[in-house]
């Protein structure tokens, strides 16, 4: 095998490492929600588990990027490749975070249920998932086009979030139990991490948008 | 920024060959400029236009103009010796002359009458030689045969020898190519320092070093110059295919 078909083999396996490191997330957030709907402390504990997969996905991916660099001294696409790569897999790991954030609710709210969920969470939850599904088919595709719907979907997120925001401060001031007020809280915390996940998942598109045009390019400006 | 040399619909020919392909660039002042290519592109071709070192191979025709501050070096009037003061070379492997290190430097004073006293061309030496980085080492010993030295300070000893005589512009045909890795840092450290006060054009096949070492780069593809622009970006986002095809290497 050539030096340029062996760099190339060791790309093509990079992008795959992240694909899985992706779907590994994907699955993480399926489970922190199923948690968090059912209460269930079982798969609050999954939840945890396969975060530890993801952060040690995000060490191993990093360590070929570096032998890559090391061994191939890249340049121009290949370069991108793999900086795209290490700016990925922190974000990936980032929303792993998020979605451990959100199974760490569960026992919170087991102790003080909430009866009154805003259905807006749910449809948060539902539009991050998408959205994660969405950029990781953009990267495996290279396609700045769904790399650029990306912000749009994320806009969505925002304006949920801010509708959520405004219920769960309500429910807050008509509850005087301390205990409940906190659970209630806790939802707020949940909408948060909903929130953030959807901005990571805007960042990733971001990076893909350079790797394929060589720009970097903000592609939601409403994020702060 | 000026810019140093502007090269202007320039074409070459060895005989009825055409090595370059109207090209179109300016070198800017006190900048690296590097270029890169494979073999036979026509870069050390047009590195040599610079200073009309190719007037010395029979047979060859220039059309365009190649303007050093402001003006064309081949109209009629020029001399070119007085051209290639102006404009000096390193060539790839180190060249000494068969003479100490001291006459070596001096040379090129001498026969130009740049300097009238002994003490004034003992000044000039020195200048040279700490402008090469190379004092500290053969401070002790001006009178020793030059090749005596090793490679990399033999390559800047041919360095000094060229900043002796007050060139504005050094070209460099891949001055670090018969040079061991701590040489060519060596080299490489010192064309940044003197790009404070040259102009430097430098041809190497080690796309590493022109990434490091230069601020510009042109890349050059069967004697057409393909593209130009700041380092940073040719090697990280290149604009052409074929500049992106040659510096991953999956073409050249």
């Amino acid at each position: 095998m050539t030096v340029r078909a062996h760099f190339d083999r060791k790309l093509s396996e990079l992008r795959d490492h992240i694909l899985l490191m992706g779907s590994r997330v994907e699955e993480e957030l399926k489970l922190a929600l199923e948690a968090l709907n059912t209460l269930n402390p079982d798969k609050a504990r999954e939840v945890f588990a396969a975060d530890r997969i993801v952060n040690k996905s995000r060490f191993d991916i990093e360590e070929k990027c570096f032998s890559l660099i090391v061994t191939q001294q890249p340049a121009a696409r290949d370069l991108r490749t793999i900086m795209t790569a290490m700016n990925i897999i922190i974000d990936l790991e980032r929303m792993g975070d998020q979605a451990k954030g959100i199974a760490k609710v569960v026992p919170h709210l087991l102790k003080n249920p909430v009866p009154d969920r805003p259905l807006e969470l749910k449809q948060m939850g539902e539009e991050v998932s998408r959205m994660l599904n969405q950029v990781m088919l953009a990267y495996a595709h290279g396609n700045i086009d769904l790399a650029r719907v990306i912000a749009r979907q994320d806009d969505a997120v925002d304006t949920l979030y801010a509708q959520v925001f405004g219920k769960i401060m309500n429910q807050m001031a008509q509850v005087s139990n301390p205990d409940k007020i906190e659970a209630t809280y806790e939802l707020l915390r949940v909408a948060r991490e909903l929130e953030r996940f959807g901005d990571l998942a805007t960042n990733v598109a971001e990076r893909i948008i350079y790797l394929v045009t060589g720009s970097l390019e903000e592609i939601n400006t409403d994020r702060d | 920024m000026n810019n140093k040399l502007e090269i202007r619909d320039f074409s070459f020919f060895y005989g009825s060959f055409q090595a370059l392909k109207n090209l179109n660039l300016v070198i800017k002042e006190k900048q690296i400029t590097a270029l890169i290519g494979p073999s036979g592109c026509g870069k050390s071709t047009f590195l040599r236009c610079l200073n009309r070192m190719n007037d010395t191979i029979g047979g060859t025709r220039a059309e365009g103009a190649i303007l050093l501050d402001g003006k064309d070096i081949y109209a009629p009037e020029v001399d070119v010796v007085e051209l290639r003061q102006f404009i000096g070379m390193v060539f790839q492997r180190p060249n000494p002359f068969p003479q100490s290190i001291y006459d070596n430097v001096a040379f090129g004073p001498r026969i130009l009458g740049l300097t009238k006293r002994r003490e004034e061309l003992d000044q000039v030496v020195r200048e040279s030689l700490e402008g090469a980085a190379l004092w500290d080492d053969v401070k002790h010993r001006l009178r020793d045969p030059a090749l005596n030295l090793n490679p990399g300070q033999q390559q800047r000893l041919c360095i000094a020898r060229t900043i002796a005589v007050k060139p504005s512009v050094i070209l460099m045909d891949e001055p670090c190519s018969a040079l061991d890795p701590v040489a060519t840092l060596s080299v490489e450290e010192l064309m940044r320092r003197l790009s404070h006060d040259y102009t430097i054009v430098i041809v190497t096949h080690n796309m590493q070093q022109a990434a490091r070492a230069s601020d510009y780069t042109g890349f050059f593809w069967l004697g057409e110059l393909v593209e130009f622009g700041d380092t940073d970006r040719i090697f990280s986002a290149p604009q052409a295919p074929l500049t992106e095809a040659y510096i991953t290497g999956r073409r050249g």
